[in-house]
């Protein structure tokens, strides 16, 4: 709004209304004006009218003597005698003699001549005294004889009277009957009327003065020229109209019109008050009814939304409001979306601690909860567990089969986890190790593959215990999810209160080492152990220094031997990366390489080893060294048809011949959707490469389905090997492995070969290929050089 | 007991003094004879009616029913006089030739009772054919209608 109507609605309304009166005010000065106006010009008409009906009176009067004159006077003996006799020069010195004694005495009337007519209207004689006409016989009006022959019935004997101009003046010519019913002629008398029309003045109490048809002064009466001294006066015309109808005379008269125009200013002033008072009434009544409908009801909505601004909770309130309709309209629209906005502002305080995914509670809800479950319990003494939990795989699912397959694993997973810690299991009861009525768990999930729980009533390690492994049980059996069959394994780890620590940032980052130690050394679930700290504080510093290693290639390949043990000879060497840390030193692959998993960068590294064992290769190749090398690729990597490109690219690059080139793939690798890491594994040894099954023995493939697997060599795990003497049971299953492997003419590799015991065993097993410490530990590639160099005839020595 | 005899004699004086004033004023509206609006079974006509009568009935006989001297400041042209106290139906049957002949009278006007009387007269006398002209010489000279004046008389 611009800024010249950011004024209250009060002050608007106020102004708007005020101009209205104002425009009033004028409107009523201006019809006042325009009144005045039409009321002078109806006093006008009105005294215009007024002295038609005098000038009328006075005419008809005027006629009405000369009548009684022209009657009076044939009742003259003489006048009998000379009229009927027709003795005109006698009759002509009578009315000379009557025109002298009328003018003389009556004063009545203006005589100016008298004239004598025959029946027939026909000129008979006139008095010679009076005005002179221009001729003898001619008299003014004369029309009106016409008019008189028309005449008949009773019309036929009454006087006619006429009023004419002639010559510049103006007569009176009045036709008076000789005779009785039956006239034997006429008498006319001509009079001037302008004397009598004079008493108008005095009769309407106003000055006057009379006019000729063409403007010449006849007349004006005494005060006339008075009436000019004042200030304001009015003068009216009033046309004086012959028999036929022309203008033959104009009366003006003059009006001191002072008192009506002093009472003007008065008149004005009161109007002006009485539209003032109407309009202060109005902007009062105006205001009142905005207040009562507008300004009140916006006034309520206006607190209410402070309300609501102050206290979110009265966002659900509704504001009552009576006003006018659009008011009404507005509150009724302000209760509707002050509801929704409630109905959102409670969905969005849910959504704050829920994680939409799961439904469990989110990071910050956790973060509270974990906090509020330690004061009371250092009271009651009973203590929680704090789990930390992880996926194995996630990663590569989200990598490979995308973030909705991620996502509903991790649904699942949230599921699983909710469902293992509502301990119902009635047949897990461990001696009621667990109380589930006083146990109260809390699962969250923090975020990515991270959940973590709160055990309550849970502080010792056989409790916790019992509850990890019913977690880690949940995950065991695989996810299916569409096409996908996924195996996802879980670490724990889990840190106690209040043995572990005192406060929640404690806890968790024990929690959080426990965590990595499990990861670490694959075993489903850890405690914290203190003596391990240090190390995985390491690990998180590795991860972050990870990025920065690939970049500058702090890493160097160590090769351990693989030997024949039918012949003692060396016929290959496993690339184990090393990773010259700048501070930490030499570290060993199983310490960094989850961690490049979780970052992202394995790929790099995988890139980096397959390379180097190339380059070697080649080198050997030309050096006429016939040796093997195996490199080992993690199960991120062969999830990835990028796998294949490397390889492709490095074997040109280097011009390594293929079947020199031996792949380790875990055995878990294969696990988790097993047709696609199937198809890329194939992909590749149809370029010449072999494929190697890693740890074979830990993971959960089937010996059965050994066969249907497109490789060529079988790594049994050190777990088995180490403990093989005394063993049966690993001895079964590392002679089973041998003959099944020997059926389907795949190669059998023992590792963990540690001890002379171990190796005597193997070779009563007839196994043919053993790696381990006690054989040839890994080495840098001069130390492997030289080691190959002097010592075969020791090994051999060792063998036989 | 005084003061009560001298209220009714009080009484009594007033009450003779008002009787006499209205039959003293009953005496005077005797007098003053004001015509009537209409005489029965007589045509009641004005100034331009009796014109209209002289003109269309040549028969018409106009009575004039003043007394001489009235005729002596003039009369309507026509008129023949036959004073109302002159008025029986002898002579009434010497200036009227048949019982049936139109005849208009008239007197100085409404406030002279001649007419009417000398119409009742001739009505009792059988004449049928009357006519009146209430207005009479007064109303005839306000109108400025010529009249005659008989000459040597002022």
């Amino acid at each position: 709004m611009s800024s010249f109507l950011n004024i209250s609605s009060r002050t608007l309304i106020s102004l708007i209304i005020l101009a209205i009166g104002l425009l009033g005010m004028a409107l009523a000065l201006l019809s006042g004006d325009i009144h005045r106006k039409h009321a002078l010009h109806n006093h006008e008409l009105s005294i215009q009218n007024m002295l038609q009906l005098k000038a009328g009176v006075i005419l008809d009067g005027l006629a009405g003597e000369a009548a009684q004159l022209g009657i009076a006077q044939q009742h003259e003996n003489k006048f009998r005698q000379y009229f009927d006799g027709r003795q005109l020069a006698q009759l002509q010195q009578e009315l000379n003699i009557q025109f002298h004694r009328v003018y003389t005495t009556a004063g009545l009337i203006d005589l100016e001549k008298i004239a004598v007519y025959d029946r027939e209207y026909n000129f008979l004689v006139e008095s010679t005294e009076g005005v002179n006409f221009l001729l003898p016989e001619d008299v003014p009006c004369a029309g009106m004889f016409n008019a008189a022959r028309q005449r008949s019935g009773p019309e036929r004997i009454k006087v006619l009277s006429w009023l004419c101009s002639y010559g510049g003046r103006v007569y009176q010519s009045t036709v008076v009957p000789v005779g009785g019913l039956s006239p034997r002629g006429y008498l006319v008398i001509v009079t001037d009327p302008v004397t009598n029309l004079l008493k108008i003045g005095d009769s309407m109490g106003m000055p006057i003065s009379i006019y000729s048809e063409s403007g010449d002064l006849l007349h004006q009466s005494a005060g006339w020229s008075e009436v000019f001294s004042y200030k304001d006066y009015f003068i009216s015309e009033s046309p004086l109209l012959s028999n036929d109808n022309n203008t033959v005379l104009v009366i003006k008269t003059a009006e001191n019109i002072e008192p009506l125009y002093e009472k003007l200013p008065q008149t004005r002033t009161l109007v002006m008050l009485g539209v003032g008072i109407a309009t202060a009434i109005a902007v009062m009544i105006a205001l009142w009814i905005m207040d009562k409908t507008i300004m009140r009801p916006l006034e309520q909505l206006n607190s209410g939304l402070s309300r609501i601004r102050r206290d979110r909770s009265s966002l659900s309130d509704k504001v009552d409001i009576d006003g006018t309709r659009e008011i009404e309209n507005l509150a009724n629209n302000f209760n509707e979306m002050t509801a929704q906005l409630s109905h959102l502002y409670k969905r969005l305080e849910s959504m704050a601690f829920t994680d939409q995914l799961t439904n469990l509670p989110n990071r910050y809800l956790f973060n509270d909860k974990l906090r509020m479950a330690f004061d009371p319990h250092k009271k009651q003494g009973g203590g929680f567990a704090l789990f930390m939990m992880d996926m194995d795989k996630f990663k590569i699912i989200n990598d490979t089969l995308g973030h909705q397959i991620g996502d509903k694993v991790l649904k699942e997973v949230g599921v699983r986890l909710m469902y293992s810690m509502r301990g119902t299991d009635r047949v897990m009861r461990v001696d009621d190790l667990v109380d589930d009525q006083l146990s109260q768990k809390l699962v969250a999930r923090l975020g990515g593959d991270e959940f973590a729980a709160i055990i309550t009533g849970v502080n010792d390690n056989q409790r916790a215990t019992v509850v990890a492994e019913k977690i880690i049980r949940a995950m065991e059996s695989p996810i299916i999810i569409d096409t996908h069959t996924l195996n996802i394994g879980i670490s724990i780890g889990i840190a106690l209160y209040p043995i572990d620590g005192e406060d929640e940032v404690e806890l968790m980052r024990k929690a959080d080492i426990a965590l990595y130690a499990a990861k670490n050394q694959r075993r489903g679930y850890m405690f914290y152990d203190a003596t391990k700290d240090r190390e995985a504080e390491d690990g998180q510093n590795l991860e972050s220094d990870l990025g920065a290693a690939v970049l500058s290639k702090q890493f160097d390949v160590y090769y351990q031997p693989k030997i024949s043990l039918k012949n003692g000879e060396i016929i290959g060497g496993e690339a184990l990366l090393r990773w010259n840390h700048p501070t930490f030193g030499t570290i060993t692959a199983d310490r960094f390489i989850h961690l490049a998993e979780n970052t992202g960068v394995i790929n790099s590294i995988a890139e980096l080893v397959i390379n180097m064992a190339c380059e070697q290769q080649s080198k050997w190749v030309s050096m006429g060294r016939k040796l093997d090398i195996s490199v080992n690729v993690s199960p991120s990597d062969v999830h990835s048809y990028s796998l294949v490109e490397t390889i492709k690219r490095a074997l040109a690059k280097w011009n390594t011949p293929p079947e020199r080139i031996i792949l380790e793939v875990a055995e878990s690798s294969l696990t988790m959707d097993r047709v696609h890491v199937l198809s890329v594994i194939e992909e590749i040894r149809r370029m010449g490469i072999r494929i190697s099954i890693d740890d074979f023995g830990l993971g959960h493939s089937s010996l059965l389905h050994l066969r249907e697997l497109p490789i060529d060599e079988i790594k049994i795990d050190k777990t088995f090997v180490r403990d093989i003497v005394g063993n049966n049971a690993n001895e079964a299953i590392v002679r089973s492995v041998m003959v099944l492997a020997d059926r389907m003419g795949i190669d059998v590799v023992a590792e963990g070969v540690e001890s002379e015991a171990v190796l005597g065993c193997l070779r009563e097993l007839g196994a043919d290929i053993a790696q381990g410490y006690y054989l040839g530990e890994p080495m840098p590639l001069e130390e492997f050089e030289s080691w190959m160099k002097n010592q075969p005839m020791s090994l051999l020595r060792a063998l036989f | 007991m005084r003061d009560r005899k001298l209220f009714i004699f009080a009484y009594l004086v007033i009450a003779l003094i008002s009787e006499s004033t209205s039959a003293l004023a009953n005496h005077e509206n005797g007098e003053k004879h004001v015509a009537p609006d209409n005489i029965p079974g007589v045509v009641k006509v004005d100034a331009e009616g009796l014109i209209t009568l002289v003109e269309r009935m040549p028969d018409l006989i106009m009575i004039d029913a003043r007394i001489a001297k009235d005729r002596e400041y003039g009369y309507i042209e026509g008129s023949r006089s036959l004073p109302n106290i002159d008025t029986n139906c002898e002579t009434l049957a010497i200036l009227i030739p048949k019982k049936t002949t139109p005849t208009v009278y008239y007197c100085n006007g409404p406030k002279c009772g001649r007419s009417v009387e000398s119409i009742k007269i001739a009505k009792s006398c059988g004449y049928s054919n009357i006519y009146w002209y209430r207005g009479g010489f007064e109303d005839w000279k306000d109108k400025n209608y010529p009249f005659l004046k008989d000459a040597g008389k002022k």
